[in-house]
């Protein structure tokens, strides 16, 4: 449920409609769309991961000056 | 006609102001992002060292909007007075009933402490407006602050909230805005309090991940903000007719090349929506007024964040739509279709981990929250609501774009009744932006 920190709400995860798109991709197999709903969930999955990816440098950076 | 006040106030205010050694040093045209550094701030947040001593003398009025005040504001004015000793704190009525015995007890009360003034808006002008008005008083006075702080009138602060929002703002001069952390007062009051509280720590949390990335944070929240005087006036104050004016002023100074981040060390709390109701119009109030200040961005690097999510998000529905009527002719790899739901289970066990660890950080949390955090189901119908809420914001926006460009009476007719429709399902172009009205 992470999401992309604007005011887009935390339902705009992918994971359980990433799920349910694969599901239908397995019965309608439609290639060009199958591809582009590819990229989009690598694209989720990149923002979400730089996402904590920042949060933990931001977190460290605020141990290391004694903030937390 | 807004805008246009804003803009003369601009002139106005900026020539009231004397500059001072940290107004000067904070001077952003230095300020460089290249697309480099930007696509760089992607995995490695930019770092914003203290560039000043901490300043001990610095001038910090806070300003309180208050429309229909109650208790706790009599408790936010004395413990802000208390708690900080060289704080100026005004008051801004915008018009609250004069015949209700109560609310004239209340603002006699918050008028007898000492460093306190009290200032009534002429008609009701909504929070930015208030905002404004509180910043033309300044300006009639010639009072010149260094910090403004901004707050909701349902707010509880620590003692140490304030200065570590003003020290933290003065020591860095490229930051025009810095805001607190934001805590829920009656998380315990029912499961919908509670997802909120949780909810809480995930936009903390995300603050935090925006640190020094796109100018920072997407949202100075309206709830305990301190501002670069200099900043704020700089851009002109608050633009009213928002509906969020918090995530505008925090769009505008990014805009104008100020950067913003959140204080881990300034607590402050609040009271969410107890009832469904309220909670759903506090968000169709957040989606559609996002919606709009995302279509009114002057940069888009002010708005990325939105901008990235609304455009995955209706990228997502128009693929879920377009897989939900086509059919294919069966030759899709397998692999794929693998690939996607390896990927979103993968993103699933990532932020649910994630979820759990951040609880560490909840310092109000008790063992329903734990409870309903490992659930998960809970907040994925939470989440779910929002989303729906987000859904009729586009719904709502779209038909506001559309009745820009009727001009047959007819249909004016006709869509005022739509209208009226959109306004019972929570959705309206103003309100006031607070929990109770």
């Amino acid at each position: 449920m992470i999401h992309f920190g604007g005011t887009v709400s935390l339902g705009t995860s992918l994971s359980p409609i990433g799920a349910y798109a694969g599901y239908l991709l397995l019965h309608s197999g439609n290639y060009w769309l199958a591809v582009c709903f590819l990229a989009l969930t690598a694209v989720y999955f990149f923002v979400a991961g730089t996402m904590l990816l920042r949060y933990i440098i931001n977190y460290r950076r605020l141990v290391r000056r004694g903030a937390i | 006609m807004l805008i246009a006040t804003c803009a003369v106030g601009t002139r106005h205010w900026g020539s009231q102001r004397k500059p001072t050694m940290a107004s000067t040093l904070s001077s952003v045209s230095s300020d460089t992002l290249t697309a480099r550094r930007l696509a760089a701030s992607f995995f490695i947040p930019l770092v914003h060292e203290a560039q000043l001593p901490v300043q001990g003398d610095a001038r910090v009025c806070a300003i309180v909007p208050t429309r229909m005040p109650t208790a706790l504001t009599v408790r936010l004015v004395r413990e802000l007075t208390a708690f900080n000793p060289n704080l100026e704190v005004i008051v801004v009525d915008d018009c609250s009933s004069q015949s209700d015995e109560q609310i004239v007890k209340i603002f006699r009360e918050i008028a007898s402490y000492s460093r306190v003034r009290v200032t009534r808006t002429p008609v009701n002008k909504l929070k930015a407006g208030a905002l404004n008005h509180a910043l033309s008083y300044f300006t009639e006075r010639d009072e010149v602050y260094d910090v403004i702080l901004t707050l909701d009138d349902d707010v509880v602060v620590a003692e140490g909230t304030v200065r570590a929002l003003v020290e933290e703002l003065m020591q860095h001069p490229r930051l025009g805005a810095m805001c607190s952390q934001c805590r829920v007062l009656n998380k315990n009051k029912n499961i919908l309090t509670r997802l909120q509280g949780l909810e809480y720590v995930n936009f903390n949390a995300i603050r935090l991940a925006d640190e020094g990335f796109m100018r920072g944070p997407l949202v100075m929240h309206g709830m305990l903000t301190a501002f670069r005087a200099s900043a704020l006036y700089a851009v002109g104050g608050f633009e009213e007719g928002h509906l969020i004016e918090d995530y505008e002023i925090t769009a505008r100074l990014k805009s104008a090349g100020w950067h913003v981040r959140s204080s881990v060390q300034a607590p402050a709390w609040t009271v969410v929506p107890e009832t469904l109701s309220r909670l759903w119009r506090q968000r169709t109030r957040w989606s559609y007024g996002g919606i709009t200040v995302v279509a009114r961005a002057r940069s888009p690097l002010s708005v990325f964040q939105d901008l990235l999510g609304h455009s995955a998000f209706i990228a997502m529905l128009c693929l879920v739509a377009a897989l939900n009527v086509t059919s294919g002719s069966g030759e899709v790899p397998l692999f794929i279709a693998q690939a996607i739901i390896s990927l979103s289970l993968a993103q699933l066990g990532i932020s649910y981990t994630f979820q759990l660890w951040l609880m560490r950080t909840y310092v109000e949390k008790d063992k329903w929250d734990w409870l309903i955090r490992l659930l998960l189901i809970p907040e994925f119908v939470y989440s779910y609501l929002m989303t729906l809420a987000l859904l009729g914001s586009y719904v709502f926006h779209s038909f506001v774009v559309l009745k820009r460009h009727i001009i047959t009476n007819a249909a004016y007719l006709a869509l005022g009744v739509v209208e009226r429709g959109f306004r019972k399902l929570g959705y309206a172009e103003t309100q006031w932006g607070t929990q109770r009205v």
